[in-house]
């Protein structure tokens, strides 16, 4: 059953925004032991009957029983340790899973009755410390052994032979309490009361941190069913406590009890502790003793007589804080900061980036004082930067990859500045260029065909050049290298001239 | 041999394009000057390539001020005492120094330091639009109302006990009605909140979560034997969920009896009793027509019954001190 409740601020029934109730949001398994089996049964007509195959698998589908992980308790209130006037509240935990308080079976083994439909396996218990606080143990770590086979005089959980004789699940560390049996019985939920105690609850997340856990939106909530302790006059301390009933559901008040003069040992899976009195401490009480400003040091009761003091009084006004500014030349002075959380509105400044934090630095010649807001924010960003490598090489590449950009575009310009335009065939040509160096090779090609093309035809006499390397044959300069040294060089793929002017320095030397 | 003219042109170019973006650049007023402006710059020097998504989120992070240490934000503590909230502005000037600071590193010569000038105004207005997808982001969400870009960001810093007391609490602000969308919600210390809204707001709410609202009774004097509730509806039969019955009935809350007080008998509350007579929620919400077809009342019904309102707080910035 689902409630969908629009809220409404407008009158003061319930806040803005929109929840939705759920009874319970059900596991799709519950948590136990379960056994899978497979099984084939191949046929032929004209055959017999053949062998069958069968597999089982022994599975346990497993979830937090003994203790919960912290962080699947995601608030609680009242708020652990907070003092406030909580007499008229009922305790509760939000935890971040929604479907947790339905995971397990009340009564794994033998139920007394059959538990109503929904019945969670978590409940709350509040104890008053000043009258009842002797009547319960404090949050113990013990072994799950100790507290399924707690000894005479205590009952604990029926969770049935095999998990108490499971070692793998006995030596496991957990907390529990001790509690009084009538005290258990008094302020115990009834086994069909507790299906009224716990519900879900889906609410949007658009207004919410980013951080914390709280952007799932989807939570279990398990009630308590006592109020606060509350006296006129003094302030008095409960204690909550979240406990397993799994294997407890024979002990609960409309299931017998527990046994006279016994006491129960209960898995503590959380607890928290709060004082109630006539104290500010709910939220509309904390919220009202905020106190609001702006974003400045406290500075109102300074003097403002002197120009100085009035320069100071506006920088204050403004959000500055003074720092002692340790200057480069070992000088020590007063500089400014502000950080980027200021008391009034900047109008942005778009003038181009400020290549160093030293042009960023802005200095006051009328008071010679310097700001180093601007300049500490641009090393802050510089370090931030460096810290982070992929960062790093995402920007040096993209940099390569606008110079690579820039080459390209500046060859093409080249090309088009200092060559006529390509003839009009080329476009013509079958296969389009398929990168920029084919392109210009296609460019430059084309207008050498227009030019040289008619001359060759011609048959004229074009002028050659010879390279160097053919014009430096030593041959013709005979004695400066001798045969074999010339023969090592060439083979080595050495510029013949380089090896002469090497060859003429080892000599000098 | 390589000619050094085709570097020369590549810097002149640059040059170009870095005076061209530090100018502030006027309102284009036809379509003509807009694209002669564009001609012009593209034959000067080719555009350079956008800023890789991943980087410019990375500095719409920064200039979101993740990661900026503490001391930078609150520099003196005095500022950002205990139980305080502190409304800002985000100077604009600062965050555009901490992204210059960060597009500063590999800048080895001349050629570095025009392509960053030459980039800037491309590479700020990448990052004024990275900026109001940070937050859909990091909530894998769409936000329905885009933000303006880099529009002028304010919000506030708030050191309370509210904030470690009651994780999820809830935060709206708005600007002549209309509801700002939030830049940045993030607590920097369990203590501590940071909300950047993209706009300055008029109004601010904060609000107690309300998955964290709780159960809880009225009481005529605090040592009535019995509690009462004001009943609401469920959705059913033209009842507004969550609102208020007509006619304000009240549905009384019986506490067990025994030695124990302030244990609430739930069976009792929901079913009722015989004797002595006692008449549950149940059969107090049927008369009232509140329920469905099929009379369900369950663990979420009974939460709309018991939940108590939730608690608002409003600022309004402009009229702080």
């Amino acid at each position: 059953m689902t409630s969908t409740a629009t809220l409404d601020a407008s009158s003061d029934i319930l806040p803005a925004g929109q929840i939705t109730f759920f009874q319970a949001v059900l596991p799709p398994v519950q948590a136990g032991d379960y056994t899978l089996l497979a099984m084939q049964r191949p046929t032929d007509a004209h055959a017999a009957e053949l062998a069958r195959y069968e597999v089982a698998q022994q599975l346990r589908v497993d979830g937090p029983r003994y203790t919960l992980p912290p962080d699947l308790v995601q608030l609680v209130y009242p708020p652990a340790n907070h003092q406030g006037d909580f007499g008229t509240s009922f305790p509760h935990v939000v935890l971040s899973s929604p479907d947790l308080p339905w995971v397990r079976d009340i009564a794994p083994v033998s139920p007394p009755a059959p538990a109503p439909a929904h019945t969670p396996w978590l409940a709350l218990l509040t104890v008053y410390v000043a009258t009842e606080g002797d009547l319960v143990t404090r949050p113990t770590r013990m072994t799950v052994g100790d507290v399924l086979t707690p000894g005479a005089g205590v009952v604990g959980p029926d969770l049935g032979a095999a998990t108490a004789g499971d070692p793998l699940q006995t030596g496991q560390p957990c907390l529990a309490v001790d509690i009084d049996g009538a005290l258990f019985a008094a302020i115990a939920p009834r086994l069909d009361e507790l299906q009224y105690l716990a519900h879900a609850r889906q609410v949007s997340t658009a207004d919410k941190e980013t951080g914390g856990g709280v952007q799932a939106g989807f939570y279990s909530v398990v009630v308590g069913n006592r109020l606060a302790d509350s006296a006129a006059g003094a302030a008095r301390d409960s204690l909550v406590l979240l406990v397993s009933l799994e294997g407890h559901a024979a002990h609960l008040p409309d299931q017998g009890g527990p046994p006279a003069n016994t006491k129960v040992r209960l898995f503590a899976m959380a607890s928290w502790s709060f004082t109630t009195g006539a104290f500010p401490g709910d939220f509309i009480d904390l919220m009202q003793a905020v106190g609001v400003d702006r974003a400045q040091v406290p500075h109102r009761d300074l003097p403002a007589t002197t120009a100085a003091q009035q320069q100071v009084r506006m920088a204050l006004d403004i959000g500055y804080v003074p720092l002692t500014d340790e200057t480069r030349s070992g000088e020590r002075s007063t500089a400014w900061y502000r950080s980027p959380l200021a008391a009034y509105a900047t109008t942005r400044d778009l003038h181009g980036p400020y290549p160093t934090s030293d042009s960023a630095m802005r200095y006051d010649p009328g008071v010679g004082v310097f700001d180093h807001s601007y300049a500490a924010a641009w090393q802050v960003g510089r370090q931030l930067a460096l810290s982070d490598a992929s960062f790093t090489r995402t920007m040096i590449a993209w940099r390569r990859q606008a110079y690579a950009a820039a080459a390209d575009a500046g060859s093409d310009a080249l090309l088009t500045a200092r060559l006529p335009a390509p003839a009009a065939t080329l476009a013509l040509d079958a296969a389009p260029p398929r990168s920029r160096g084919e392109q210009q090779h296609a460019h430059l090609q084309s207008v050498l065909r227009a030019q040289l093309g008619p001359l060759t035809r011609a048959g004229g006499d074009l002028p050659t050049v010879t390279p160097r390397r053919r014009r430096l044959d030593p041959r013709r300069q005979p004695g400066v290298l001798s045969q074999q040294s010339l023969e090592q060089a060439r083979q080595d793929g050495e510029d013949l001239v380089h090896t002469i002017v090497a060859h003429v320095h080892k000599d000098r030397r | 041999m390589q000619s050094w003219k085709p570097r020369q042109t590549h810097l002149t170019g640059l040059v170009q394009a870095a005076a061209a973006a530090a100018a502030p650049r006027p309102a284009a007023t036809s379509f003509a000057a807009t694209a002669a402006t564009a001609t012009t710059a593209a034959r000067a020097a080719p555009q350079p390539p956008p800023l890789p998504t991943t980087a410019a989120t990375w500095l719409a992070q920064l200039r979101l001020l993740y990661g900026v240490p503490i001391e930078y934000l609150v520099p003196d503590w005095r500022m950002l005492p205990a139980e305080s909230v502190r409304f800002f502005f985000l100077d604009r000037n600062f965050t555009d120094r901490l992204v210059d600071g960060a597009l500063s590193i590999g800048v080895h010569g001349t050629r570095d330091a025009l392509q960053n000038a030459a980039a800037a105004a491309a590479v700020r207005a990448q990052v004024d639009a990275a900026e109001t997808r940070v937050r859909d982001a990091l909530r894998a969400a769409t936000s329905t109302d885009p933000a303006a870009l880099g529009a002028t960001a304010a919000g506030f810093v708030m050191r309370s006990l509210v904030v470690s007391g009651w994780p999820g609490l809830e935060v709206r602000g708005s600007n002549a009605g209309q509801p700002l969308p939030l830049l940045r919600m993030d607590r920097l210390a369990p203590d501590i909140l940071l909300v950047l809204f993209a706009g300055v707001p008029d109004a601010v709410n904060i609000m107690e979560p309300p998955e964290g609202l709780h159960f809880g009774v009225r009481k005529d004097s605090a040592d009535a034997p019995t509690g009462y509730t004001f009943l609401r509806g469920l959705g059913h039969n033209g009842q507004a969920a969550g609102k208020q019955l007509p006619g304000t009935p009240r549905q009384t809350v019986p506490f067990r009896a025994g030695g124990r007080s302030g244990v609430v008998d739930v069976r009792t509350l929901v079913e009722g009793a015989t004797s002595p007579a006692f008449v549950g929620m149940r059969a107090t919400l049927k008369s009232l027509g509140a329920l469905d077809g099929q009379d369900t009342f369950t663990s979420a019904e009974l939460a709309i019954e018991m939940v108590r309102s939730a608690g608002l707080q409003a600022f309004l910035p402009t009229g702080a001190k």
